[in-house]
């Protein structure tokens, strides 16, 4: 896969914000690609999984958003920290739709979550260790085999600590640079790790190479009701936090633009109110003027630029 | 840092077990700094939310025939039981498509609620009547989600007629999406009601109701048969064999007219062509 890095940084040149879109959206996804108000920065991300279906209205309708708008299949169950259920049939489904919809990116988490025959239906934590590393990594090499072209992949929401050999940059740049692939940084994610483990922002980012990030995400969260002083969680079932935003300007302008998505699955609100907040986060692109833009691309790791 | 973990399978079976259990214990090792295990339970909260969310959007009916209370003490039952085997949740719950539960020996949503008969909670609905909203909406999920294929139409028959073929030689087949459904309850209708007008289950009538399911032009079709339709689509759908689902149904119905039953096949686009 030693190539594999040049064809993922052809991919990722794009850098406007996006949505991820939920079946309630997708007229008004479709009417807003209207000749005289299409925004070209805009794009779409689903996920993988939820498209596993034959045919029918689903099908249909991505593939109208696809010929509207670049689309990006961010998978969601592959369990590629404990790749020994990730199937023939899953990756199979995946291939298929990877070549019939040409996403401008594909993605998954650095997480696990199948065992023993049990899919447990949410993003698991992996401790960052050698052997977890390996097994990140050949899960990785995996799903990029099938699908034949390298993938992202997405820094997990921490809520506790785990044994670890290493840093959770360090882990995520060495199972990216053994294969290939590249980092989905999540913003959230990394703000909520910081408010729920103390990890260090600064020193996070410091450990990672701005290009080999290939997508940012941004998301909102809830406070736990148990723990409410002491947890935050990551359900993108509300607006994006100011905090949030902030690291976000931070994240762009040390690292230079990427594609930006607005995660929200749950409290849905109108599309409308869904594009504004996309709309935010575009503002932040078209703000980052080409001296940023060569400031951030050639800022060296270690040098803080906010 | 913590200790090293060398052994990433064992790290794997402890969660796993956690996950299964709730019992946290062989997970203290790998925490560090002697941290609670209380936050772990976010994690079990969250497969809980998925799975309940996605029995939910699968049987729809069953959460409007049911309190909210009921519908999640009877779907954390099934989740317990038989939790998803396959790595999406699409068709979690449903007896055939990805989910492999014939393969892996699990039941259906529907067939567990059967099975709950005199086992579970008391509620307002008898349980065959929950089992039979739940096989329909069922049915309905899993025909909007397949692909048709090969369609003959009525244009392509009356073609082969002036050419002077033979139809009982046509290898004719159902179309994939084609599902058929028997109730133990007259309950098509008020699953119509209950499902896209939002009425509730006012009376209940325990006679079996045979109904089709069918995708046509991407949105789902529903009929109720009759007894000898009934045997045709299920004979079709078996055997593979136009000609053996004839016979079945005239078997049922002496008087049925078989001329009108494929001019309703081709009407409605349910053949396909065995390629």
């Amino acid at each position: 896969m030693q190539n594999s890095h040049l064809l993922a940084k052809k991919k990722m040149d794009f850098s406007g914000a996006g949505i991820n879109l939920k079946p309630q959206h997708y007229d008004e996804a479709i009417a807003l690609a209207l000749p005289d108000t299409a925004d070209k920065s805009l794009w779409f991300e689903v996920h993988t999984e939820n498209y596993f279906v034959a045919g029918g209205p689903r099908l249909a309708y991505l593939q109208k958003i696809r010929e509207l708008y670049p689309l990006s299949l961010h998978g969601v169950g592959a369990s590629l920290g404990n790749s020994s259920l990730l199937t023939e049939p899953h990756l199979k489904q995946v291939a298929e739709l990877v070549e019939r919809f040409d996403p401008f990116l594909v993605s998954e988490h650095a997480t696990w979550s199948s065992s023993q025959n049990a899919y447990f239906a949410d993003l698991l934590p992996l401790p960052r260790t050698q052997s977890a590393l390996t097994s990140l990594c050949d899960g990785i090499e995996k799903y990029q085999t099938a699908i034949g072209r390298p993938i992202l992949i997405e820094n997990p929401t921490n809520y506790l600590d785990f044994v670890a050999d290493m840093d959770e940059a360090d882990f995520l740049m060495e199972a990216v640079k053994r294969t290939g692939s590249g980092l989905l940084l999540d913003v959230n994610n990394l703000y909520l790790s910081s408010k729920n483990t103390g990890m260090d922002v600064n020193a996070y980012l410091d450990g990672l190479e701005g290009d080999l990030i290939g997508e940012i995400h941004i998301a909102g969260f809830a406070i736990d009701e148990n723990f409410p002083e002491r947890l935050l969680i990551d359900s993108h079932g509300a607006p994006v936090a100011d905090g949030v935003w902030q690291l976000l300007e931070r994240v762009l302008s040390r690292f230079g633009p990427k594609p930006v998505l607005l995660e929200r699955d749950d409290n849905i609100p109108t599309f409308n109110e869904l594009m504004l907040e996309r709309n935010q986060a575009q503002s932040y692109l078209d703000s980052m003027t080409p001296l940023s833009k060569l400031a951030a691309n050639s800022a060296p790791n270690g040098v803080h630029l906010e | 840092m913590g200790c090293t973990l060398n052994d990433h399978e064992n790290y794997i079976q402890a969660f796993s077990h956690f996950m299964r259990s709730g019992d946290a214990s062989r997970l203290s090792e790998f925490l560090t700094n002697g941290q609670s295990a209380e936050f772990l339970s976010i994690y079990r909260n969250g497969f809980y939310k998925a799975c309940l969310s996605a029995l939910s959007a699968n049987y729809t009916c069953l959460t409007y025939a049911l309190d909210d209370a009921d519908f999640k003490q009877i779907a954390t039952a099934y989740i317990n039981l038989y939790p998803p085997s396959q790595a999406t949740l699409v068709a979690y719950g449903m007896a055939s498509s990805m989910s492999n539960t014939k393969e892996n020996n699990i039941p259906s949503f529907p067939v567990f609620l059967q099975q709950l008969e005199g086992q579970g909670p008391e509620l307002a609905l008898p349980w065959q009547v929950l089992s039979d909203l739940a096989l329909l909406d069922q049915a309905w999920i899993s025909t909007l989600n397949k692909q048709n294929t090969d369609l003959v139409s009525l244009a392509q028959v009356q073609s082969m007629l002036e050419q002077g073929e033979d139809l009982s030689l046509i290898p004719f087949l159902l179309i994939e999406s084609v599902s058929l459904v028997n109730t133990e309850f007259a309950i098509f209708s008020q699953w119509q009601g209950l499902r896209f007008q939002g009425e509730g289950i006012d009376r209940l009538q325990q006679a079996g109701q045979n109904i089709l399911f069918w995708q046509y032009e991407g949105e789902v079709q529903a009929k109720l048969l009759t007894s000898a339709e009934a045997h045709f689509y299920q004979t079709f759908l078996v055997t593979g064999s136009i000609g053996d689902a004839l016979e079945s149904a005239a078997q049922q119905d002496a008087s049925l007219d078989i001329s009108a039953l494929f001019a309703d096949l081709l009407n409605a686009s349910l053949l396909k062509l065995e390629v």
